[in-house]
């Protein structure tokens, strides 16, 4: 026997073959067309959701919890295109990102407009605690109450992310510490992830509260805090520029709630936003 | 009879003025207590959890209420009287908010704590400085809540904390223990609320706190960690005609609510009094509606024979307790094809009944029995028509060949209105009267599903589930969150604000109130009603006084809250 086969006794060698492999041929040049985070979200995830029809789900097991890998990336992508147009549109975000230290090649790639994506290279948005900190570090913006509407769909996000690792790192198969994080008893039986048709729509649903109620949370307090340092001022003239690129960031047209027009929403803001000038001025008084 | 505005004023009081509003003094002045209330009130005094169970109208509210003035005046227990009939206004949450669930919690925990304050206060205590304190915290919360704004939960407390302070607040003042009266908690078409209410409930409970709840029979949704029976004692609230001492306790009813001068004018002739309570199915709030009807002092009461009122009246009652029973496609629309066939149902019954009847001249019945097992959508259809109070659930039999029934009462006065006693000509009023008080349980109507709405009923129970409204695709699945045809998330619209957008048409009251409504106000939605401040519009109305006034409105309040 030769050296070589005598190494062959587990598993074949026969079909390893030499591949041509072009990395360049895997990647594509990304679209132009810029809808807002949350709406490039929802057609993307909407794609997704297509996929998981009830036939295909029963018939490959093995489907659900790829969709719901995907699923997450979604919600990451999110994350990291609305951190990156905070720090584009929000002066005082950008302000505070600038202390963050960022290679020339992250620089070159993303071009200074979109600078947040590269100062969010190598980070995961795959856990609560992870997106607290990164959109402290990036903006300086405090998600602290435990009760909130956001709050509480990124603990439920967090589970969902548990389920994305099991999928991502071992097959579905759960690990004891995926278990002790979702809360469930780490006994004899082994368990491994199984996402059938309403699994995967539970799934989606908490990704979407978690894409919705942070991009309600950021447009909100972004405004309040703007207000505070006098960015906006309320007269529709000085404000419009800086107004309309922050809406148009967090607007969804597939939602289509009230306002299309910045203009619209920024006059629906109005009492809002001369309330809390006139407390700036009394309490600057 | 033409009454004055101001005795009108009264008369819309004693009829249509709800335990829940009515003081210590009113409460024990206008109502009746049989034995079986004093048993009631015994057990809503005690302690461990318990359900109050009882369609509208069978007199929960009072019972509660008068189990919270009795633990006050003995001043051993701490009671808390809690209404929580507004809790469906914070369905639209469930809609748009990830943490609906934990803002209703907070609700209800801090209604809690507002009613133990109410307690102090009503017992003219002082009212302990830390009780004060979170009941203001609460307070703000639930008016920032109903002023439709997401309240601050930075201040929340945690049940257990919660029930640590109400232990300190018993203990600090003398009190053994605190028994939480919970009213209306309950909701048909708020299915998680519910259940989230009934973890609250079951969690509640400890040796020193004892909750109880009243609730509806038939569809109300328990958590699945909520065991009836094991987890809170069932007691029931609904007076049955067949029990001795009935018609006594309605006659006394009578006594205790109306001027003299009126009982001994109706009293001329007991018999329609009798036959009102009869055709009432043991529910107070009916009685006293028909009997309002019966005195000629509804606004627009014509002068006619008081049998023939008395006729009209009962009629009057079924077209309501249909209403309720139809108003439910509006509250639980998936379940329309449902309400359809339950109509059916009814029809059918009753036909049955009446043959049953017409063949037995001696033993006449007012019982169905279906043979079980009963399919599922047979026994959603009767959770149904329970909760309408169409039916009244009496209890499983085992009978020839061991075949068991399931037993049920129909409502007396859909009988009535069908003579499903087959009563022959100008029959003397007593006897129906003792056929409905003193029938006998073991002759009962024999029936199966299949027989009273035909082999095919079961395919026409479809759940009635809106479309996408994106691609128009059927959904997946009843609880389907996303349209697998196009990938849009599936929008569900908020029942409660849709049950506001409902035409005043929907309401159970006569076309004629309605047409008087919607032709001399700018009342158009069920919205409209409650949105005028003290029926000021309604009031102006030429031929709509205030016992009507207030009618309409109960019927508005009914109609978007249970």
């Amino acid at each position: 026997m030769s050296n070589d086969k005598k190494w062959c006794l587990v598993n074949t060698l026969e079909k390893q073959e030499e591949t041509a492999f072009d990395v360049s041929s895997f990647c594509t040049s990304m679209s132009e067309s810029e809808p807002s985070p949350i709406d490039d979200f929802y057609s993307y995830s909407g794609d997704i959701i297509k996929l998981g029809s009830p036939s295909q789900l029963i018939k490959n097991p093995i489907l659900g919890r790829l969709l719901l890998l995907a699923l997450v990336s979604g919600v990451e992508l999110y994350f990291r295109s609305i951190l990156s147009g905070i720090i584009k549109h929000c002066p005082i975000a950008r302000k505070h990102a600038f202390k963050q230290q960022i290679s020339l090649e992250n620089v070159e790639y993303y071009g200074f407009d979109e600078i947040g994506f590269g100062l969010l290279e190598g980070v995961s948005f795959t856990s609560s605690g992870n997106i607290k900190k990164e959109t402290r570090r990036l903006t300086d913006i405090e998600l602290k109450n435990v009760t909130s509407s956001v709050w509480v769909s990124l603990l439920d996000f967090d589970k969902i992310c548990q389920f994305r690792h099991a999928t991502a790192h071992s097959r579905g198969q759960l690990s004891a510490r995926n278990l002790r994080e979702l809360g469930i008893s780490v006994d004899r039986t082994r368990s491994a992830l199984s996402v059938s048709l309403k699994e995967f729509q539970n799934a989606a649903q908490i990704c979407h509260n978690c894409v919705q109620a942070y991009n309600r949370y950021m447009y909100r307090v972004l405004i309040e805090r703007w207000l505070g340092h006098h960015i906006l001022i309320g007269e529709w003239d000085t404000d419009s520029e800086k107004f309309s690129n922050l809406f148009k960031l967090f607007k969804s047209e597939i939602d289509n709630v009230a306002f299309n027009l910045p203009k619209e929403a920024y006059m629906d803001l109005m009492p809002t936003i001369l309330d809390s000038l006139t407390k700036t001025v009394k309490r600057d008084q | 009879m033409t009454q004055n505005k101001e005795t009108n004023n009264i008369f819309a009081n004693i009829f249509e003025e709800r335990a829940e509003y009515l003081s210590k003094q009113d409460l024990i002045a206008w109502s009746v207590e049989t034995p079986q209330d004093r048993r009631i009130i015994k057990e809503l005094q005690g302690s461990g959890a318990k359900l109050l169970i009882g369609p509208r109208g069978s007199g929960k509210s009072t019972l509660l209420r008068k189990a919270y003035f009795n633990l006050l005046d003995a001043g051993e227990i701490l009671p808390a009287y809690i209404n929580c009939s507004q809790s469906l206004a914070l369905e639209p949450l469930f809609h748009n908010h990830a943490n609906a669930l934990q803002i209703f919690r907070q609700w209800v925990l801090f209604k809690i704590v507002v009613g133990i304050a109410d307690a102090f206060k009503d017992a003219q205590k002082a009212v302990p400085e830390n009780l004060e304190n979170v009941a203001k915290i609460a307070k703000d919360f639930i008016d920032e809540l109903e002023r439709g704004n997401e309240p601050n939960l930075e201040n929340a407390i945690a049940l257990s904390a919660l029930k640590h302070l109400i232990n300190g607040w018993a203990s600090d003042n003398g009190f053994r223990r605190c028994v939480l009266l919970l009213d209306d908690a309950a909701h048909a078409f708020s299915s998680m609320q519910q259940k989230e209410f009934f973890e609250i409930f079951r969690n509640l409970k400890s040796c020193t706190i004892s909750p109880k709840a009243a609730v509806y029979p038939g569809i109300t949704s328990y958590s699945p960690n909520f065991h009836l029976g094991h987890d809170a004692k069932p007691v029931y609230a609904w007076y049955q005609p067949e029990e001795e001492g009935y018609l006594d306790t309605m006659r006394e009813l009578i006594k205790k609510r109306l001027p003299s001068e009126q009982v001994a004018d109706l009293f001329k002739e007991q018999e329609l009094v009798d036959y009102l309570a009869v055709a009432s199915f043991g529910v107070p709030r009916s009685f006293l509606t028909m009997i309002s009807q019966l005195l000629g002092i509804e606004e627009d009461s014509p002068n006619e024979l008081r049998r023939s009122l008395a006729k009209k009246a009962v009629v009057s009652n079924c077209s309501f307790t249909r209403g309720i029973f139809k108003s439910l496609s509006g509250k639980l629309p998936r379940y329309s094809h449902f309400i359809d066939i339950g109509r059916e149902l009814e029809v059918a019954i009753i036909k049955e009944l009446k043959k049953y009847n017409k063949a037995s001249v001696k033993q006449k019945t007012v019982i169905v029995g279906i043979a079980e097992p009963t399919e599922q959508e047979l026994d959603k259809i009767l959770t149904l028509l329970e909760y309408a109070g169409i039916v009244r659930s009496i209890d499983t039999v085992s009978w020839n060949n061991n075949q068991s029934y399931r037993r049920y009462s129909v409502h007396y006065a859909l009988l009535i209105e069908k003579n499903a006693l087959s009563l022959i000509g100008n029959y003397p009023l007593s006897m129906l009267i003792t056929t409905f008080t003193k029938h006998e349980h073991k002759n009962f109507l024999q029936s199966r599903g299949t027989q009273l709405l035909g082999n095919d009923f079961q395919t026409k129970c479809i759940l009635d589930l809106a479309p996408c409204q994106n691609c128009g695709a059927d959904r997946a699945y009843d609880e389907a969150k996303f349209c697998v045809e196009c990938g849009r998330q599936l929008s569900d619209v908020s029942i409660y604000e849709e049950l506001l957008k409902n035409s005043v048409d929907k309401l159970p009251l006569p076309r004629k109130k309605l047409a008087l409504l919607k032709e001399h106000s700018s009342i158009k939605i069920v919205q409209d009603i409650l949105m005028d401040n003290e029926n000021q519009q309604v009031r102006k109305i030429k031929g709509i006084g205030p016992i009507w006034a207030s009618r309409i409105r109960n019927a508005a309040e009914e109609f978007v809250s249970v």
